[in-house]
């Protein structure tokens, strides 16, 4: 029997587990850095795009201030309430507001975050901002020519809900529906500091019926239901140029799961792995 | 005798040396599946940052707060935060940003840690068409 090699061999052996024990260490060490390393990695880099959701809520919620709108939209299966609220004739001019505050995100509030950042308020200086509820309505403001449109894109209109103030004295009013076909409720509260009147009624959503209001500066045209060829839509036209108040909250059919709430200005955002160019989204 | 010898040793040499093996493979599954990431706790730390600093400015505390000169409504709502959770507010405005005109700590914490979180809101005062600019910084950071 060969003595020497069974010594050999238990060295062998022994040296044999020392290595597995010590390969499996750093395999398994390095295993766990660079899991560790990928998974932190894919943590921060998927969370890196929701600070474009927080920067375009801190700008939507500026907006909202300076252009003194509000707006929101609830939905069930059934059916949804656009809720809007904004004025026509502001009594300043909304192109100075924008410029400054652009100026201000521009050269104070980007320059301090991380990354390539921009706003292009260009499509809200034309005379004119637009507010987008998915593809189905746009809501113009024309501070241009003082006149808003609420445009529905066949959508059926169930009820409308339209309150008015105005500080100034009421002198006539008419209210003119088109009551053939199929119907929708209207409920409209006019509201002023010397006058008050409410019209329940009901009108046809895919013809045009009129309210009238009469003041001493002019006369303020409001049309229900077919509004540039679109009905259950809604035209405030103002030929006065002091200030009008007004909310409108409209049901409507709704079968969709959502609809989003865009401005139409372009919000644009360049970081490490994450490039994003989108509008300024109104609902939170 | 002494092959036998040998052949226990060898055994109980590849015994122990297996199970050391096995065991160390077991402990590194155990703690590699139990592992937990520093990056969870930061995105914790930064979100709550953001969401604080959404609630100040719509609820108008940061706006009443710019308008009274006072740090009490940011005070009052940082009490009411999770007990985890440190903040710092401060408004600068925009004509100065290195002095902040108000500038407070959730009461009760103290500024130090490894790790603290900073965003920053712009705040804007539309006083009859006036705009004036802010920008508030909340800073965060676990008690």
């Amino acid at each position: 029997m060969n003595f020497n090699f069974f010594r050999s061999k238990k060295g062998f052996f022994f040296t044999f587990s020392v290595i597995l024990f010590v390969s499996t260490l750093v395999f398994l060490t390095q295993g766990f850095s660079t899991k560790n390393v990928l998974e932190e990695r894919y943590i921060i880099s998927s969370y890196r795009p929701s600070v474009i959701s927080f920067i375009s809520d801190d700008i939507a919620f500026d907006l909202k201030k300076i252009l003194g709108f509000e707006t929101n939209l609830h939905f069930n299966d059934f059916d949804m309430n656009i809720y809007l609220s904004d004025s026509i004739s502001k009594e300043v001019y909304l192109v100075d507001l924008i410029n400054n505050y652009s100026d201000f995100l521009s050269e104070i509030y980007f320059k301090r975050t991380q990354g390539s950042k921009i706003i292009n308020f260009s499509s809200a200086k034309d005379g004119n901002y637009e507010i987008f509820y998915g593809s189905d309505f746009i809501y113009y403001n024309n501070y241009d020519t003082n006149s808003i449109k609420f445009i529905s894109n066949n959508n059926k209109l169930n009820i409308v809900d339209l309150n008015i103030y105005f500080k100034k004295p009421l002198i006539n009013y008419s209210w003119v529906p088109n009551k053939t076909g199929v119907l929708s409720e209207i409920k409209i509260i006019y509201f002023g500091d010397y006058n008050y009147f409410e019209i329940i009624d009901e009108f046809n959503p895919s013809e045009s019926s009129s309210l009238v209001l009469e003041f001493d500066e002019g006369v303020v045209d409001i049309n229900f239901g077919l509004v540039d060829s679109k009905y259950s839509s809604l035209l405030i036209d103002s030929k006065i140029k002091s200030k009008i108040d007004f909310t409108f909250n409209n049901n409507y059919d709704f079968d969709k799961n959502e609809l989003p709430i865009n401005f139409n200005s372009v919000f644009s955002i360049i970081l490490p792995d994450v490039e994003s160019s989108s509008l300024i989204n109104l609902r939170k | 005798m002494i092959i036998n010898n040998k052949g226990l040793f060898i055994s109980t040499d590849s015994f122990v040396g297996l199970t050391l093996v096995f065991i160390l493979i077991l402990t590194s599954l155990i703690f590699l599946s139990q592992v937990s990431f520093n990056s969870w706790n930061s995105i914790d730390l930064i979100s709550a940052t953001r969401d604080l600093s959404s609630v100040l400015e719509k609820t108008t505390v940061l706006e009443n707060s710019i308008k009274q000169n006072s740090s009490e409504l940011i005070s009052s709502t940082l009490i009411s935060t999770p007990i985890s959770f440190c903040f710092e507010v401060t408004i600068f405005n925009s004509n100065d940003l290195d002095l902040p005109i108000i500038s407070t700590i959730k009461p009760g914490c103290v500024k130090y840690s490894n790790e603290i979180s900073s965003v920053e809101r712009t705040i804007v005062l539309n006083q009859n068409n006036d705009l004036e600019f802010y920008i508030a910084r909340v800073s965060g950071w676990f008690e």
